[in-house]
């Protein structure tokens, strides 16, 4: 972390360290659980701070993987991915495979709980506006995107013909090389894991990262073109 | 007949958290299809659970008459960790899509210690008694308890049996406060 930021990281850390000490939920489960139960409270926190020193605590990282560390706490056993299997695609959804299969493509899904509003959906179309832009100068005019879109309940917006995304994508969605489903009939790790993917572009959380980290391929660099 | 050796995983319903757990479950029973494997969660788990056990049973490759097991579900009554962090913060996730600036990080900072003990003391307390039924029903060989599930750690701590926490997450968190100098105070972005 830069120095100058340094003092600012400890700040907030004794502000999450006030936070945890004074929150209700924590100390008044710790003195129900004593007085009812006569147990001693283990929280996630606990966990982080003061694990028992008996316990062993597995992660799905591995330490080339993580960040550096001067110690690496005994208890803790680093087991690389942990990747929950789905019905492969080819078993649930053999169109979209055979649409993968056709060229390089870039996958979004930003998980269930982000929803975009329009305005959020077509910040993201001119991003990959500028995506095909230069793929296209770099001979990759067969790039593909499939994004997982959650639209909020009850909105109105879509990607047809006469909409603001096709103003944005047009050439792209009229020729079948953007999909944007809401609902997708194979798992999004069943996606990853067919082996088609070049970019993932996901929320960052350790299941969506695993699964970029295991399946997708990244593309070499294309060749420069040859001097003239 | 000796009883099979058994595992029993207690987890959160959420896949973030379950994910983990449900690969784990299904690693199990293809290296041993004779082993007993449970898996405890909240209700909307339990479909999750069934395919799993479904596509495990497909892929195991040593078939004898009635193994593998199917992966067996317990429901534990309460409700969930997500049900809970609604209810703290209705607009959780309004919340956690707000730029990550000075000042926007003191409500991002509580409510993230917050969501380490969504549950009120007496909702928690019914969700760790149910566990505690689970655990003596079952009397696992070994227990696998999910990091965030707080009823499930404190359970397992109590009994003193042979138990393991489980994370999807990653070193940094358990590491960060063992590094020398304080550095987890200064040397890692979160």
């Amino acid at each position: 972390m830069p120095w100058w930021q340094r003092p600012l990281s400890v700040f907030y850390c004794v502000y999450a360290g006030i936070c945890m000490w004074t929150d209700r939920n924590m100390n008044e489960t710790r003195q129900l659980l004593k007085s009812k139960e006569g147990v001693d409270f283990l929280s996630s926190v606990d966990l982080l701070t003061a694990p028992p020193t008996y316990l062993q605590i597995l992660v799905g990282s591995r330490l080339e993987l993580d960040f550096p560390f001067d110690v690496i706490p005994p208890e803790l056993v680093a087991c690389g991915p942990i990747l929950r299997p789905a019905p492969s695609i080819s078993s649930v959804d053999l169109s979209t495979l055979g649409w993968l299969a056709s060229g390089p493509t870039v996958l979004i899904n930003l998980g269930t709980h982000m929803v975009m509003d329009e305005a959020l959906a077509l910040e993201m179309a001119g991003a990959l506006r500028i995506m095909f832009d230069a793929a296209y100068e770099n001979q990759m005019e067969n790039l593909r995107v499939l994004w997982k879109l959650k639209r909020p309940a009850g909105a109105d917006y879509d990607w047809d013909s006469k909409s603001a995304m096709y103003q944005i994508l047009g050439p792209e969605l009229a020729c079948d090389r953007v999909r944007i489903e809401s609902w997708l009939a194979a798992e999004p790790g069943a996606i990853t894991e067919s082996g088609h993917a070049i970019l993932s572009v996901n929320h960052g959380g350790a299941n969506s990262w695993n699964e970029a980290v295991w399946y997708v391929h990244p593309l070499s660099p294309p060749s420069p073109p040859p001097p003239r | 007949m000796s009883r099979p050796k058994s595992v029993l995983l207690l987890t959160n319903s959420e896949l973030g958290q379950a994910n983990v757990h449900l690969a784990v479950a299904y690693s199990i029973i293809q290296q041993d299809p004779t082993v007993q494997v449970h898996i405890a969660s909240f209700r909307r788990l339990a479909g999750a659970v069934r395919d799993l056990s479904d596509l495990a049973q497909q892929h195991a490759t040593a078939k004898e008459p009635g193994l593998p097991r199917p992966i067996r579900f317990h429901e534990i009554a309460g409700p969930s960790y997500q049900e809970c962090l609604m209810y703290l913060n209705h607009d959780f996730y309004k919340m956690a899509a707000q730029p990550p600036d000075f000042w926007h990080s003191f409500s991002l900072i509580s409510s993230v210690v917050a969501a380490a003990t969504p549950w009120k003391a007496e909702e928690f307390l019914v969700v760790y008694r149910d566990v505690l039924r689970i655990l003596d029903e079952i009397d696992p060989d070994v227990a696998v308890v999910d990091n965030f599930f707080g009823p499930g750690l404190t359970a397992c701590h109590k009994q003193r049996r042979n138990w393991l926490v489980l994370s999807p997450n990653t070193m940094l968190d358990y590491a960060i406060s063992r590094q020398p100098n304080a550095a987890g105070l200064w040397k890692y972005p979160r």
